[in-house]
């Protein structure tokens, strides 16, 4: 590009909890640069999304490249790699780390260390990136510098005085944590001569570009004009252009080995441009790829409906446009007989398929009914024929199943020991086997357990949360697949099966579920004209059973002074209220419980 | 047009009661002079607009607040004005609401002198522990007298109003009170279930924990015990909150439910004109201002024709006259009525739909399921 030397960059992201400022620091980093003037009134830049402003997490990564000049006038290109936060999307967070060399540790001055940052922290040290300790907020009164100072020697082994303390809301200490950034993130090695390697670390799509891909050139370079072939997929393409990445893109003559920044090619979907894919040159290429490439594979599987059944193909052209921009999203089409025409979607976890129905209502104004997720089974049959089954309603009938096996992973839960007794007494009650444990320092425990992936997809992460207040967190990779016994449970409403709110879950479960999941509805399920009897049945076999009384009254009234008109407007409301219940049978069922029956109490 | 009815508001009361949430506020004595200034001015100019002008009286209503809290030459003054602004036949029947805590026989027999032929006592329970957590401000006693001074006043088609499904309050307290109230040989009842209303004490009272929220199931029990004692007493249930006896239904009242032209002038009245609802400001000091410069617009709302179809359904379904079939077939669809009527929460009669006496507090639960069946709305 600019003729900048691989010596006077700096790679880097910022690993932080929700809330602990990552992004009001992005926002000062910015100013300070010079990038943008001043944040006011469009705070948190680099969280494009309205959702991940709301939620506090980002859920795809960013980058932006700033110019900076030292005090002694020396230049520098800094790239801030921002990453994803969240178990969900680990394999993500894994890219944007493998695209830096260095990482500012942000933690808050008055809630300390936490979970998620200590398992991105290991993330790094995996690939060896160096870490600028940081204690952010000290212009709380709550500040406690000193024992979040100790937290942070004792979690990464640097000296005290390492530790910079700064406030990124006002700005304090953010120049120095620069220096800090020029001072000891090494510099990206220097493969100028070396064959042509992209590694792929976001893409997002531009509807008159195509497929763009956010990469670090790893070693070689990079210009337009270059034909370049994908790895994964073997797909070549002519690069169009090339850039950085700062408040927009910004195209340049070319790249090299170090640089971070954009390649346009031909490619039109961003199922081509895959987070973590090489990228290499044609008529100079390297036989093998970067190292940590994963299939996008979804985990968990789920059936997306139109609330309206009208609605079906504005959703249709919603999902093919938000897989354009989502290359894990998976889908087909599926029927329902209580829910009509939608999709079976597979997600790669439980936050991910809140992020897809979420976006696909506000992005696309629809409104969505999401059902009971599940993980893929595998079913041999007794004719020897193999199924791969993630929807209940494809299950075979039983008598001609041979074996059933679910997927397993091996689960990594990293803990202070004062929760171990409990997560182990939660593991068991996933059906988890344990390994061994590990000890990282005294303060810090690894748990290995095999563990169902069915078992972890609905509320694991979320339990353990709690029951470690916080700490402990949890990462987790496919291992295999093991024979279980399985069985289809059915929810009946005024005895007529609801094919949407059925599952398939471990045998020793099935009681415990349908008790639960009876219990909930019959707490959802609003009472209505009539009595609503809500069973739980295998095998047309009734396990479980609650009522909901019928409705007596519901009529306002009084009608004062002859105000017809605020009459008409309290039936309208209702009205509106009604057409948030999704009539399953006879009954209405609110859309809620959908995902309601998913949560612990 | 021919016929409408007159609603008079009177916004005034002694003290607000905990479940009010209507437009009410306690005396004040000189803006109870400027407002019944504004009511004759605003009568006045709208007995020279259409509709009303060209057309005849049915009823007349003076609806509060409290309006017996009016002089009987402030009423007399009002009803001057009326004969003078409209035309009306001499039985028009002409009601006035008043509370026990404010009612003396002076009064009553000026408004009885003055045309006024039908008295609303807001009675809401004879159980003064009811009476006291409603917040109203005279004792069942005070109901005796207050009936008693109207009969000898000469008042012969007397309305109490009972309140039923307070927390706290049984079924068997409830039937006293409309056991008491049937004893007083009244010739007409009206009946509410307690509705908490934003912004009032029983609202905030619910907030603090220190009321529970009204039982809907006792409410359901309470009303169906009232209407086998209503009939025994030979009341006929005429309107979902209305019993009469025989040639005593309230001709005011008809007029909501029938969708008749009304006018209303007072602060808050609404006003129905045939097309158009349009109502008045529910600040009283703002009412008055509005009235002087009428010139600064008022609300209102000019109905679609579908929102014209759905009034008439949910209005006609209150009352004994019941729905006209072809209506409910334009609005919805003929499977929801099917099911309504096969599991009797209709039933049909004549070409008309009527909801049963049983199922009549279901009734917004019944018109939705109408409104909602039809994908065309």
């Amino acid at each position: 590009m600019s003729g900048v030397k691989p010596e006077q960059i700096r790679n880097f992201c910022i690993i932080a909890h929700i809330d602990h400022g990552k992004s009001t620091l992005a926002d000062r980093l910015l100013e300070l640069t010079g990038l943008v003037e001043s944040t006011e009134g469009r705070p948190q830049l680099l969280d494009d999304m309205d959702l991940e402003r709301e939620r506090g997490i980002t859920i795809k990564a960013h980058a932006v490249t700033m110019d900076y000049q030292r005090p002694d006038g020396n230049k520098y290109v800094l790239n801030l790699i921002d990453t994803p936060g969240h178990v969900d999307f680990n394999y993500e967070v894994s890219r944007s780390l493998a695209a830096c060399e260095g990482a500012v540790l942000l933690v808050d001055a008055s809630q300390g260390v936490e979970a998620q940052t200590i398992a991105n922290v290991y993330l790094a040290l995996e690939y060896d990136l160096t870490i600028v300790p940081v204690i952010n907020k000290m212009d709380l009164e709550s500040a406690r510098p000193d024992e979040v100072r100790l937290q942070i020697v004792d979690l990464i082994g640097c000296e005290p005085e390492e530790v910079l303390e700064i406030s990124a809301k006002d700005g304090t200490g953010v120049p120095e944590l620069i220096e800090a950034v020029v001072d000891t993130v090494p510099a990206p090695l220097t493969l100028l001569d070396d064959p042509l390697q992209l590694l792929i670390f976001d893409s997002i799509f531009d509807n008159y570009r195509g497929a763009i891909a956010y990469i670090r050139v790893v070693s070689g370079i990079l210009k337009p004009g270059m034909n370049v072939f994908f790895h994964s997929t073997g797909g070549k393409y002519l690069v169009d252009e090339v850039g950085l990445l700062k408040l927009d893109r910004f195209a340049a003559k070319q790249l090299v080995s170090g640089e971070v920044g954009y390649i346009i090619t031909g490619s039109k979907n961003v199922g081509e441009t895959r987070v973590g894919d090489t990228i290499g040159d044609v008529a100079n290429p390297l036989p093998e790829p970067l190292s940590g490439y994963r299939e996008p594979k979804p985990m968990v599987y789920s059936g997306l409906f139109p609330a309206d059944t009208d609605d079906y193909e504005s959703l249709k052209d919603a999902m093919a446009k938000l897989k354009l921009n989502d290359a894990s999203l998976q889908y087909e089409p599926e029927t329902s007989g209580a829910l009509g025409f939608g999709f079976r979607s597979g997600f790669l976890g439980l936050l991910h398929l809140e992020i897809v129905q979420e976006r696909l209502e506000r992005e696309y104004d629809l409104n969505l009914v999401c059902t009971v997720p599940n993980v893929k089974y595998r079913i041999t049959m007794l004719s020897g024929e193999v199924l791969y089954i993630d929807n209940p309603a494809h299950l075979p009938p039983q008598p001609n199943i041979d074996t059933v096996e679910e997927p397993i992973v091996n689960a990594q839960i990293v803990t202070p020991p004062d929760f171990i007794g409990p997560i182990m007494q939660l593991s068991t009650e996933r059906r988890g086997i344990y390994d061994n444990t590990e000890y990282l320092d005294p303060r810090r425990a690894v748990l290995h357990y095999k563990m169902p992936l069915a078992e972890i997809i609905y509320d694991f992460y979320d339990r353990l949360k709690s029951l470690s207040r916080g700490y402990a967190s949890l990462d987790y990779e496919h291992s295999g697949w093991e024979i279980t016994t399985m069985v289809k449970l059915d929810i009946l409403l005024n005895g007529e099966v609801i094919d949407a709110l059925s599952v398939l879950v471990h045998a020793d479960k099935a009681y415990a579920w349908g008790r639960r999941v009876v219990d909930k509805l019959s707490k959802i399920i609003p009472r209505q004209m009539f009595e609503v009897a809500i069973q739980a049945a295998i095998h047309s076999h009734i396990i479980a059973r609650a009522t909901v009384r019928a409705m007596r009254k519901n009529v306002l009234a009084k009608c004062y002074g002859g105000d017809v008109t605020r009459k008409r407007k309290l039936l309208e409301k209702q009205k509106e209220g009604k057409k948030r219940m999704k009539m399953l049978g006879h009954v209405e069922v609110p859309q809620e419980a959908f995902l309601a029956i998913l949560k612990s109490d | 047009m021919n016929e409408f009815a007159l609603y008079i508001h009177y916004p005034f009361c002694i003290k607000r009661c905990h479940y009010c949430g209507f437009a009410s506020a306690v005396y004040n004595r000189s803006q109870a002079v400027n407002y019944h200034k504004a009511l004759l001015k605003e009568i006045a100019i709208q007995s020279r607009q259409q509709p009303w002008q060209d057309g005849t009286l049915r009823s007349i209503y003076f609806g509060g607040g409290t309006p017996s809290l009016m002089s009987s030459e402030a009423i007399i003054e009002l009803l001057n004005v009326i004969r003078k602004s409209f035309t009306y036949p001499p039985e028009i029947e002409v009601t006035i609401e008043a509370n026990p805590g404010a009612s003396d026989r002076k009064r009553f027999n000026a408004f009885r002198k003055a045309g006024i032929n039908r008295l609303s006592i807001g009675a809401q329970s004879f159980n003064d522990d009811e009476l006291k957590l409603l917040g109203r401000i005279h004792s069942a006693k005070d109901i005796y007298t207050a009936v008693k001074k109207a009969s000898s006043a000469g008042f012969n088609n007397i309305s109490l109003d009972l309140i039923y499904g307070i927390p706290g309050q049984t079924v068997k307290s409830f039937l006293i009170s409309v056991h008491r109230a049937l004893d007083l040989n009244i010739q007409h009842l009206s009946t509410y279930a307690l509705t908490i209303e934003e912004k009032t004490r029983f609202a905030q009272m619910i907030n603090y924990g220190t009321l529970s929220q009204p039982d809907s199931d006792l409410a359901a029990e309470q009303y169906l015990e009232l209407c086998k004692i209503m009939k025994q007493a030979g009341f006929y249930h005429y309107e979902l909150t209305n019993f009469a006896r025989p040639d005593y239904q309230s001709q005011h009242n008809w007029t909501y439910w029938r969708r008749i032209p009304y006018l209303g002038v007072g602060t808050a009245a609404h006003s129905f004109d045939g097309k158009r609802r349009f109502w008045n400001p529910r600040n009283t000091d703002q009412y008055i201002r509005r009235v002087n410069t009428p010139e600064n617009g008022i609300e209102e709302e000019l109905l679609t024709e579908y929102e014209e179809l759905e009034e008439k359904v949910y209005l006609s379904l209150r009352t004994s006259d019941g729905l006209e079939m072809e209506i409910a077939q334009r609005i919805s669809s003929s499977e929801a009525i099917e099911e309504l009527l096969t599991n009797r929460f209709l039933k049909s009669r004549d070409n008309r739909l009527f909801v049963p006496e049983e199922k009549w507090l279901l009734l917004d639960e019944i018109v939705l399921k109408l409104l909602s069946s039809n994908k065309k709305f």
